[in-house]
């Protein structure tokens, strides 16, 4: 049985077929392509006709729940909650008064929910503060490197209230009392009465660079608005870093 | 008169498409047969994590782990609400767990930098708030150390602590693994009703 033989558009016609136009040229052209280029062509055009529709834009984050101080926010690998926020020049006896600054702390309490221990690498990226800017030096002080800056790029570090530590690590099952500690230049005069509070959760996944399980791509899961007051600098600073009094 | 011969370099007849067709099904078979026997045998074997687990030398409390950097004897456990370090208190919502450790280290100068308990459920915490006095013995010379860690009270009976050098890489060497057969709950709620906090020295060589 003879096999179908496939001729091109061209071979067909001929080549001294009068060319009509633009359009035709086109469809000639198409006609001499592999289905499987075209295939291919019509895919990317209709991808590119959803740029209009917003085929291309960035996919929005849902939008943070708004919760109450001190309701449990699950993160992922920590329970949280976020009760109040004080400021104060000097919080604790191993807090370093700032010079032209001063220390902003949220308060509240984390749960490791896994059955490793996790580093404060997660503790300190589960929060952020918005709409404060680091108000930057005062006049007669150097200003500092972040003065303008939106303070929710500042990464925390979380203390322990119990007795005034850095929380390095957090193990399973424990809840601790934290104080998530940022540092801010101005006198903080121009501080609101109620700070936004972001709790960021996060992803189990594997991590891209090294292969390993990690938890990862932070996105601000809940907001809570908690009272901001000021908390009354130390009478006299103490030097002796023995029996420090938590930052209360 | 015979058929001339193919001239060489003379091009071959295309075999008929069917042919072509189960060739091209046989290969795709046999890449599929060998990707199934690819997976089938690297199932099979040890991955990296089991492959490079550390020797786990089991004793108990008073008994010497014999370990490549030297031996390991959990003297006394202990339990509070809080310790006190050379340079601070430490409270925890849970309880420290305080271990009194007789170290003898071989030939260098390998102390343990990883303690952790583990709970028979698969749970583990580590000395990362706590810390162990256990640093820079003296090879062949007995040292006095303490370990201490916090962990919730209620895990302890039944959990194993593991004791080692090296806080880092975790892989083949060898680790202490020291049943705590006699931190029973009665002792557990005795250690949470204390209002002293546990005092952790500075190791002693020695001793």
């Amino acid at each position: 049985m003879a096999r179908p033989v496939w001729h091109s558009y061209a071979e067909r016609v001929g080549n001294d077929v009068e060319v009509a136009g633009p359009v035709r040229r086109a469809l000639r052209w198409a006609k001499d392509r592999p289905l499987r280029d075209l295939a291919a062509a019509l895919g990317v055009g209709a991808l590119v006709l959803t740029a209009p529709f917003g085929g291309w834009a960035d996919a929005k984050a849902p939008e943070p729940a708004h919760v109450t101080p001190g309701t449990v926010i699950h993160t992922g690998p920590l329970d949280i909650t976020v009760t109040k926020a004080v400021w104060s020049v000097q919080p604790a006896e191993n807090f370093t008064p700032i010079e032209g600054g001063h220390y902003l702390l949220v308060y509240g309490t984390a749960r490791n929910a896994t059955k490793a221990m996790l580093d404060n690498d997660e503790l300190a990226t589960a929060l952020r503060v918005r709409g404060v800017t680091d108000a930057g030096a005062q006049a007669g002080t150097t200003p500092s490197e972040t003065a303008g800056q939106a303070l929710v790029r500042q990464s925390p570090v979380p203390y322990h209230r119990g007795d005034a530590s850095v929380l390095r690590a957090i193990g399973p099952d424990l809840t601790y009392e934290v104080a998530w500690v940022f540092q801010r230049q101005g006198r903080g005069a121009d501080l609101p009465t109620t700070l936004q509070v972001e709790v960021r959760g996060f992803t189990w996944r594997k991590d891209s660079t090294d292969g390993e399980q990690k938890w990862l791509d932070p996105t601000t899961r809940s907001l809570v608005a908690v009272p901001l007051t000021e908390k009354a600098p130390l009478p006299s600073p103490t030097p002796t870093p023995s029996a420090t009094a938590p930052p209360s | 008169m015979s058929a001339p011969a193919e001239a060489p370099g003379a091009e071959r007849p295309a075999l008929p498409r069917r042919a072509n067709r189960r060739q091209s099904l046989g290969a795709a078979a046999l890449v599929l047969v060998a990707l199934a026997v690819g997976r089938f045998v690297t199932d099979r074997l040890p991955t990296d994590e089991l492959a490079t687990r550390p020797f786990e030398r089991h004793v108990s409390v008073g008994q010497a782990a014999h370990l490549r950097i030297g031996d390991v004897t959990v003297t006394q456990v202990r339990g509070a609400p809080e310790v006190s370090t050379t340079t601070q208190l430490l409270t925890t919502p849970g309880i420290w767990l305080v271990t009194d450790v007789r170290l003898t280290a071989a030939s260098e100068a390998l102390g343990i930098s990883y303690a952790a308990v583990r709970s028979p459920d698969g749970r583990t915490w580590t000395a990362a708030r706590g810390g162990s006095t256990c640093a820079a013995p003296l090879p062949g010379v007995p040292m006095a150390c303490t370990v201490y860690l916090d962990v919730p009270p209620e895990v302890l009976p039944g959990a194993e602590l593991v004791l080692r050098w090296n806080n880092i890489d975790l892989r083949n060497d060898d680790q202490a693994v020291i049943r705590l057969d006699d931190v029973t709950p009665g002792k557990v709620a005795t250690w949470r009703t204390a209002t002293e906090p546990i005092l952790i020295p500075p190791s002693r060589t020695g001793a």
